[in-house]
């Protein structure tokens, strides 16, 4: 990448070789390291791998939501092809894994076979140079006719005129001239190697991820705990589910949701986060944490992630509050109390609140029911524990339902039963049923990680960098220039006309 | 003087380097400034009397066209003072386009009082401002696709000898814009899991990689020009890549009954307009003008590889009387169908009755799948007879059809005004060495953007959903293109691959980008989807 000439000794003279000699077993095994250390061979890898990609995203992949769909809708023929060929899984498919392996040889033969020269431009270093081969370099300045300057002020000029631009200068003399070997950025070429063992840590975090992690959704809702995740298993257009345990529980305890507008519903449209807080025990010691999960904000836990993947669109209240009049009369009182959460009453008897109803309906068998996921009728389920230990359950509806219910003697008796206070539902925190996490366990992630990072780094540090060398060549009256960069040649040659200026610029200046 | 760079371009000077530097950045800077600026005075505003962001849009793309002629001329025409107008007028097209960016910001906030700067416990955190980031949806990311390319066009440009750029650039940063103009404004919702501060970074970073690479598309094309490619192959290129798309992507045209048909709309809640996806609606009379400008072009297809193959100059002239004849055919039809879209009158009764059951299918949603197809198609039929007075036309409803018309409107003129005089088009380009060296130079930085807009994107993925990479076909896009870059890349290095091959890959590695930034959300699912 970092030469722009076509030459390759190390790889062509090993393939010239190759081809000379007799046919013997070293000769086959030298071509063919020959052939897959190629950089052409790695090209066509590339091509290759382009066209199963635009297969792969053509041809719609088993796992895709919509894919039952695409498959019934294909002809036999083209699913018994399809099928034959893991098009519909393409990217797991024994033939794509090949190539990439392929690929990562190819990269790793590569860079070995090209190290070396890389090794050889940074290192050794061409400290002298004649007129003439300035001027058969790639950017070359027309020399420069200073009479009356004998060479060492010359030379004086031209070093400190390339040091004012931050090169690293050696001076020589031979041959009754001296040359000004002016350089920057040599570790630039090395830059590509560390491009591709980026690339290698990427694909070996994702080698271990496709071998070893595992992923799957846990429902959550408050009061409940779970250590069960269930997990997708797709084969073609069946879909099956399997569960795995996990070392640890998760217990939620509270879902919250954030609302752009609170008076409308909770669907996706008019939700900006939703989280959660749960309690996470490990079984092994017993040790208890507890997390808020929220969107974008996953949490970690002895090398799993906790995920807050989807909620539920069923009207739920985190917090409903209430009106409390007694059954025989007298003064009201307001209490506010959260899902799964107790409260003490006045009279010293205990609240909890156990279920919410977004849309409370009675079965025409008189059984209380949910009509919709909406907030139409809404109703909060309590328990009553009295001092003297007696239980009672009773609903808080609305004032609105709860005129409805003291015109309908029938309802009347469902649901407000004798001796016990009046509810009325003031207000709630609106708030899904239940959440999602998405549980995920991946060693393969760090390597990922650290791959990517390295791979930002060096690509910054390849392309917005050059290695650039400039020979100065001075002689009695006379500078020749000339030079290369590996990228970005304009401005290479920006400042050789900028050295030129300040050489001739002192001239001026002492004429 | 350096003599292997001297001889580029015969007329324009060479950098001054005896100005500071950042003055012949001037042109590229001085647009962000006075965007800045123009974001201050909109928050000192307000919305009621500042300037909308849709008339910022028009303002840039009027600009954008102007400095794109200029740009032209002066590749043909070669003159100082037209060459440096063009650069300071795509300036002021960049200022309007950041400018409408930044007010659009501003604009977005406003519409949900801020509230995702608040969490979950009432706190107010100032830098939560980046969730309202407009870099949500296709239209705000052409936005940004616009004056990325804008820029890295202007940064090369502080060059006078590198104006040439903006010939090929500008007109396809034009073809942008109209296609954001067509996609239209309206400020959508924001998907929950996409409220990240990854969003700002991940597509921050797409903007101005697909921008870059954008440049190096046109740089590419250029080298391929000025090395002897014939603007005849070009040709050939936007032929067939019109018909192909007009007969296999575009659901616009009906062959059997030779019409043009675009997806009618209905106003929904708050006014917003929303396609009604399965259904098609015919515009009068501009099928058949349609069919046979395309119809032309693939004569033109044939003549011009004729030509390119076998040297029949009878060929040539045919090919070219061909592309003529479907230039005007074209225009007559652009002009048709934008003019049918804002004067047509009772658009309902239009709808045929040939898709009842796919607008059942799509009316019931999920739960269509336990329907017999005669309560669809009865659902749907109540439907169209209740809700079809209120169904409009509008450019909204296809916008990448559309768009892709003008695209080759646009690029079959670009053909024509190349193959007037190509040996003066080729005089007017810098040598070989230079135009490589500008190609190299944008693709590398594109590659590492594009790596950037991969590690991003799947960090991103991996922190929101625990997944870094899941073959999405969006991703997979992404990553091809980014192949096809590396390829470009060790073309360099490979064997005996000259500076045309090269090309050919940036060229391909662009063609990627675009498919990846419309095919895949238009046409294929996945999570980065707009198709239906």
């Amino acid at each position: 990448m970092e030469n722009l000439n076509p030459s390759q000794p190390v790889a062509k003279t090993s393939r010239a070789a190759a081809r000379k000699q007799p046919i013997t077993i070293s000769g086959i095994i030298d071509g063919f390291l020959a052939f897959i250390s190629s950089v052409p061979f790695g090209i066509s890898l590339l091509v290759l791998l382009v066209v199963f990609s635009m297969i792969g995203m053509l041809i719609q992949q088993q796992e895709l939501d919509t894919f039952q769909n695409y498959y019934t809708s294909l002809t036999p023929a083209e699913k018994a092809v399809y099928g034959k060929l893991d098009f519909f899984n393409i990217y797991h498919a024994w033939y794509f894994n090949f190539l990439l392996l392929i690929l990562s040889l190819n990269i790793i033969l590569a860079s070995i076979d090209h190290f070396p020269k890389a090794w050889k431009s940074m290192r050794k270093k061409k400290l002298t140079a004649s007129p003439g081969f300035t001027q058969t370099m790639r950017i070359r300045h027309e020399p420069l006719e200073m009479m009356g300057l004998n060479r060492s002020e010359l030379v004086e000029r031209a070093k400190a005129a390339a040091q004012s631009l931050r090169y690293k200068v050696t001076t020589t003399d031979k041959d009754g001239r001296t040359t000004i070997y002016a350089e920057k950025g040599a570790w630039n070429r090395l830059g590509a190697y560390a491009v591709h063992i980026s690339l290698l840590t990427v694909f070996t975090g994702g080698l271990l991820t496709s071998m070893k992690s595992h992923t799957g959704g846990m429902w959550i809702e408050p009061g409940e705990k779970s250590d069960q995740i269930t997990q997708n298993v797709f084969n073609l257009d069946q879909v099956g589910q399997r569960s795995l345990e996990l070392p640890f529980t998760v217990e939620c305890m509270d879902i919250q949701q954030k609302l752009i507008d609170p008076k409308k519903f909770i669907d996706g449209g008019n939700t900006i986060d939703w989280l959660s807080r749960v309690k996470i025990t490990d079984k092994q010691t017993g040790k208890a944490e507890d997390v808020l999960i929220h969107l974008n904000k996953p949490y970690d836990f002895r090398g799993y992630r906790l995920f807050q993947a989807s909620f539920r669109e069923m009207g739920g209240a985190r917090t409903v509050n209430l009106k409390i009049t007694p059954e025989g009369g007298g003064a009201a009182q307001e209490v506010s109390v959260r899902l799964k959460g107790e409260t003490q009453l006045a009279d010293g008897s205990k609240l909890r609140y156990a279920e919410f109803v977004p849309h409370f309906e009675l079965t025409p068998q008189g059984e209380p029911s949910v009509g919709s996921p909406q907030y139409e009728n809404p109703a909060a389920h309590l328990q009553i524990i009295k001092p003297n230990g007696e239980q009672a359950t009773v609903w808080a509806f609305t004032e609105a339902f709860q005129k409805q219910i003291e015109a309908a003697p029938f309802l009347k008796a469902r649901l407000s039963p004798a001796n016990s206070p009046k509810m009325t539902l003031v207000d709630f925190e609106k708030a899904s049923q239940a959440h999602m996490l998405s549980i995920q366990y991946d060693p393969g992630s760090l390597w990922f990680y650290i791959g990517s990072a390295m791979l930002c780094t060096s690509l910054i540090l390849v392309f917005f960098f050059s290695h650039q060398r400039l020979w100065i060549v001075c002689e009695d009256g006379k500078i020749f220039m000339g030079g290369d960069a590996t990228r970005n040649r304009l401005a290479f040659d920006d400042r050789i006309r900028k050295i030129a200026a300040r050489i001739k610029g002192t001239e001026i200046q002492t004429a | 003087m350096s003599q292997a760079i001297k001889s580029i371009s015969p007329t324009a000077p060479q950098l001054d380097l005896r100005r500071p530097a950042i003055v012949n950045y001037l042109p590229a800077l001085l647009p962000i400034v006075g965007a800045a600026l123009m974001l201050i005075a909109r928050r000192q505003i307000g919305v009621g009397n500042f300037i909308d962001d849709g008339a910022l849009i028009v303002l840039a793309l009027l600009c954008y066209i102007f400095a794109a002629a200029m740009h032209l001329t002066d590749l043909f025409a070669p003159m100082n003072t037209l060459g440096k107008a063009g650069v300071w007028t795509a300036s002021l097209g960049f200022f309007f386009n950041l400018s409408s960016w930044l007010v659009r910001w501003v604009n977005m906030g406003d519409k949900e009082a801020w509230k995702r700067m608040t969490d979950h416990d009432g706190v107010y955190h100032a830098w939560w401002f980046f969730s309202y980031i407009p870099l949500a949806n296709l239209y705000d990311l052409s936005v940004g696709f616009a004056f990325g390319a804008v820029c890295t066009m202007l940064l090369i440009e502080h060059r006078p000898n590198t104006r040439f750029v903006g010939a090929i650039a500008l007109p396809l940063i034009c073809l942008v814009l109209i296609l954001a103009i067509f996609i239209g404004n309206e400020i959508g919702h924001l998907q929950p899991v996409l409220d990240s501060y990854w969003r700002p970074i991940h597509v921050g970073d797409a903007m101005i990689s697909y921008g870059i690479a954008l440049v190096s598309f046109a740089l590419a094309v250029m080298y391929l020009l000025k090395d002897g490619v014939k603007p005849e192959s070009m040709g050939i290129f936007t032929a067939l890549f019109s018909v192909v798309n007009f007969v296999f992507f575009s659901k616009a045209f009906q062959f059997a009954t030779m019409s043009f048909r675009l997806t009618p709309m209905r106003e929904g809640e708050g006014g917003s307009l929303s396609p009604i996806s399965p259904l098609r609606v015919a515009l009068p009379g501009v099928g058949p003008i349609v069919a046979l400008s395309m119809l032309l072009l693939g004569i033109v297809a044939v003549c011009f590889t004729f030509y390119a193959l076998k040297e029949n100059e009878q060929a040539r002239r045919f090919g070219h009387l061909a592309l003529r004849g479907s230039i005007v055919l074209q225009a007559i039809g652009l002009g048709a169908i934008f003019y049918q879209i804002s004067s047509l009158k009772n658009v309902g009764a239009l709808v045929g009755t040939d898709h009842l059951y796919e607008l059942g299918k799509w009316l019931s949603g999920k739960e269509s799948a336990n329907m017999p197809v005669e309560q669809l198609m009865q659902g749907a039929n109540n439907w169209l007879q209740q809700s079809s007075p209120s169904f409009v036309l509008n450019a909204r409803s296809n916008p990448v059809e559309l768009a892709a018309l003008v695209t080759t409107f646009v690029l079959s003129l670009i053909v024509v005004l190349f193959s007037f005089n190509p040996e003066r088009l080729r005089a007017g380009l810098p040598a070989l060495e230079k135009l490589d060296s500008l190609t190299y130079k944008t693709v590398s930085v594109a590659f590492a953007g594009l790596a950037i807009l991969l590690v991003t994107g799947a960090i991103w993925a991996n922190e929101s959903w625990g997944k870094y990479w899941g073959w999405d076909p969006k991703e997979t896009g992404a990553l091809v293109a980014w192949l096809a870059y590396a390829a470009y890349l060790h073309t360099r290095i490979a064997h005996g691959w000259s500076g045309r091959k090269s090309a050919y890959f940036a060229v391909l590695g662009f063609l990627l980008v675009i498919f990846t930034y419309l095919g895949v959300s238009f046409l294929l699912p996945g999570l980065h989807s707009y198709a239906e």
